[in-house]
């Protein structure tokens, strides 16, 4: 029999620490070999996981069939030929590929689904670019936005899936990507619509995004001001 | 002998099961009504009593007894249902499987992968242990099912018939009315009693993984307990709740920073309430009181705290301040509104109820089933008893004791990291010069 250095109380011949303490058992006469008995050396138990992502894809797909089987029709019946029905088929493989191809096909890149929203994005715009295209929108503005926007999700990822960096740095990488995309989404709806390359409102919301992500980045470089802020503000 | 057994007390007795089985459902008691709505998908408050039998279990024979078992005492056979104003039990036909024992038993519990039946059983080399869903029944009632089925185990393996005392029932009698009646609403009377409390200090730790327990068992002498409780002249019970006391008020007192406000410490302590009326019923009967310091006032002794601890379980362990608490809350489900709310409106109300109430006026708990005795010739064939309380839905401790053979098993259950109480429990018993011997199931 052991007892525990600290604690003085005897253990069970099949401990190998106190379960009080954590102090180790060292007992030179313990027969290490011998087996313990089968109620000492018992599995866990957890539930099975009874979430069936692949049933509830099948289940969201029809879901979104209905609906869309349902505007096809209408619209060849009202007007002979796919027009604003277009507009439900592209927002349901938006949906799609945002909320549920994530959920059927985890442990990809998230890259991978970034290119592909960012894609699918793009294909909703071209569509309802075709059916209304009086002026050239898609081009210049529309694909532009889209990709910069699928850049910026992509930059932002990568910043948050480092595993190195921690967390106040990355927000103050996010929160500097952000404020370049707003001087680029400015630039490119400028050039649109007066054809100049000029910032117009994107300095009101990038230079305040700019210096919170200057303050933010110094601090996490400062370990003395990390320290500083840890001290005067926890919760 | 067996084939003789197994027809003839089953013909004795046939008229009046087919009395019994003619209830085939009955209404939640009054105790059991909060237990529904407060489990969740895996979780679900429960108690488990186990037993560890002098030889290996024969499987076979055991499926047997609990058959026997179950016949005898059908108020076990039910299953949870939905109606439209409260949930209630509905008997069903059969017996659930036997299942391997487990490390972290308790922290999982789906009816529906257990044939419905509302408490599991398991079984590994010599040990049996019953987890039951706390709707079901109290540590009492679980205590006379673990004993009726090992002694008609025996009966079964040993050919020795166990003679009927306390917890242990015959399987050749019928099944009694009486053993399912719902006596809170049988010996609820006008008057009630409001618990108006301060909410308490709760311990803190760092959350465990989900499924993950932790159960530290303690063996200590009843005698060498016994002795050390009357050198201040006081029982087990008032012993052990002083003694929690003063380890909870220890780590508030070091956790405490300057800006947390002292809170009461108290520990929650069950009254089996069979002990106050002539009933014999297996369901759920039992009341708790909160016994506690007011740690705002100063600093305790041991000796200043036991006497509170005795003082106030001398003044509401009696009947009539335990039937006024009870009778409140027999007051409260008979109140026509609440009565009248359809049960999926009352169902998260109940369990936002629980999960904000539930255990804020208590730093711990300790259920004591007190001496477990069981005639001669059962002791002979068990070796020991464990009684220990499932993991709350919340991060929290609760200590369990009964005393069986001469010894005194305590269980520490804890879902948050850090043996802190445990530790001081049982060091506490040592340097009293009590002998304790610790497993746990975290190896």
């Amino acid at each position: 029999m052991s007892y525990c250095v600290h604690c003085g109380v005897e253990l069970d011949r099949w401990e190998t620490k106190c379960p009080l303490c954590q102090t180790p058992v060292i007992d030179p006469w313990q027969d290490k070999n011998s087996a313990p008995p089968s109620e000492r050396n018992l599995l866990s138990e957890q539930p099975e996981k009874t979430f069936n992502k692949r049933l509830f894809v099948l289940l969201v797909g029809v879901l979104l069939l209905i609906p869309l089987v349902t505007v096809v029709i209408i619209n060849l019946a009202t007007t002979h030929t796919l027009t604003w029905a277009l507009y439900v088929l592209g927002s349901e493989i938006c949906f799609w590929s945002i909320l549920v191809l994530p959920l059927n096909c985890s442990g990809r890149s998230p890259y991978l689904y970034v290119a592909i929203d960012t894609a699918v994005v793009a294909l909703l715009l071209f569509m309802i670019y075709l059916e209304n295209s009086a002026t050239n929108w898609f081009l210049p503005l529309a694909l532009p936005i889209t990709l910069l926007s699928g850049l910026v999700v992509s930059l932002i990822v990568m910043i948050w899936r480092s595993d190195r960096t921690v967390k106040l740095r990355k927000t103050g990488w996010s929160v500097w990507v952000i404020a370049c995309f707003l001087i680029a989404l400015d630039i490119t709806v400028t050039h649109y619509l007066i054809n100049a390359i000029q910032l117009t409102w994107a300095w009101y919301a990038a230079l305040p995004l700019q210096i919170i992500s200057i303050v933010l980045l110094s601090v996490s470089y400062s370990a003395r001001a990390c320290d500083w802020l840890r001290k005067n503000l926890f919760m | 002998m067996t084939e003789h057994y197994e027809t003839s007390p089953d013909q004795k007795v046939t008229e009046d099961r087919s009395a019994v089985s003619a209830v085939d459902w009955f209404r939640l008691d009054n105790a059991a009504k909060i237990y529904p709505p407060a489990r969740s998908r895996y979780w679900a408050p429960m108690f488990r009593l186990s037993a560890d039998l002098s030889e290996e279990i024969d499987t076979d024979l055991l499926k047997t007894a609990l058959d026997h078992t179950l016949a005898r005492l059908p108020s076990f056979s039910c299953r949870l249902r939905k109606g439209f104003f409260w949930y209630y039990l509905e008997r069903i036909e059969g017996a659930p499987a036997i299942l391997p024992d487990v490390n972290n038993p308790m922290t999982y519990f789906n009816a529906k992968d257990n044939k419905h039946f509302l408490f599991r059983i398991r079984c590994c080399g010599n040990r049996l242990a019953l987890e039951f869903f706390h709707a079901v029944t109290d540590g009492s009632g679980g205590m006379t099912f673990l004993l009726t089925l090992i002694s008609e185990y025996v009966r079964l393996r040993y050919h020795e018939t166990i003679p009927t005392s306390g917890h242990v029932l015959s399987c050749s009698d019928p099944p009694k009315a009486e053993e399912y009646e719902d006596s809170f609403l049988k010996y609820a009377r006008k008057e009630t009693l409001s618990r108006g409390e301060r909410p308490a200090y709760q311990p803190q730790g760092a959350e465990m993984s989900p499924f993950e327990v932790s159960y530290i068992y303690g063996n200590v002498p009843t005698e060498a307990l016994l002795r050390e409780a009357r050198k201040h002249n006081a029982t087990v019970g008032e012993f052990v709740t002083a003694v929690l006391i003063q380890i909870a008020a220890g780590l508030q007192t070091a956790e405490r920073s300057r800006t947390k406000r002292r809170l009461p410490v108290k520990v929650s302590v069950p009254v089996n309430l069979r002990r106050f009326y002539p009933t014999k019923t297996l369901r759920n009967f039992s009341s708790y009181i909160n016994l506690g310091i007011e740690t705002r006032l100063g600093s305790y002794s041991f000796d200043e705290i036991l006497v509170q601890v005795k003082s106030a379980m001398k003044s509401q362990i009696t009947e009539k301040q335990l039937n006024a608490r009870f009778s409140g809350n027999v007051a409260t489900e008979r109140i026509l509104p609440l009565r009248a709310t359809p049960l999926f409106i009352k169902d998260p109300l109940l369990k936002l109820f629980y999960n904000m109430q539930g255990d804020r006026y208590s730093s711990l708990s300790f259920s004591n089933l007190g001496r477990v005795d069981a005639p001669e010739q059962l002791q002979r064939y068990v070796k020991q008893l464990d009684f220990a309380l499932g993991p709350a839905n919340r991060k929290r401790c609760a200590c369990t004791c009964v005393s069986f053979a001469g010894n005194t098993r305590f269980v520490f259950t804890r879902t948050f990291e850090g043996a802190q109480i445990e530790r001081e429990f049982f060091c506490s018993l040592v340097k009293r010069g009590i002998p304790v011997k610790v497993e746990s199931n975290r190896r």
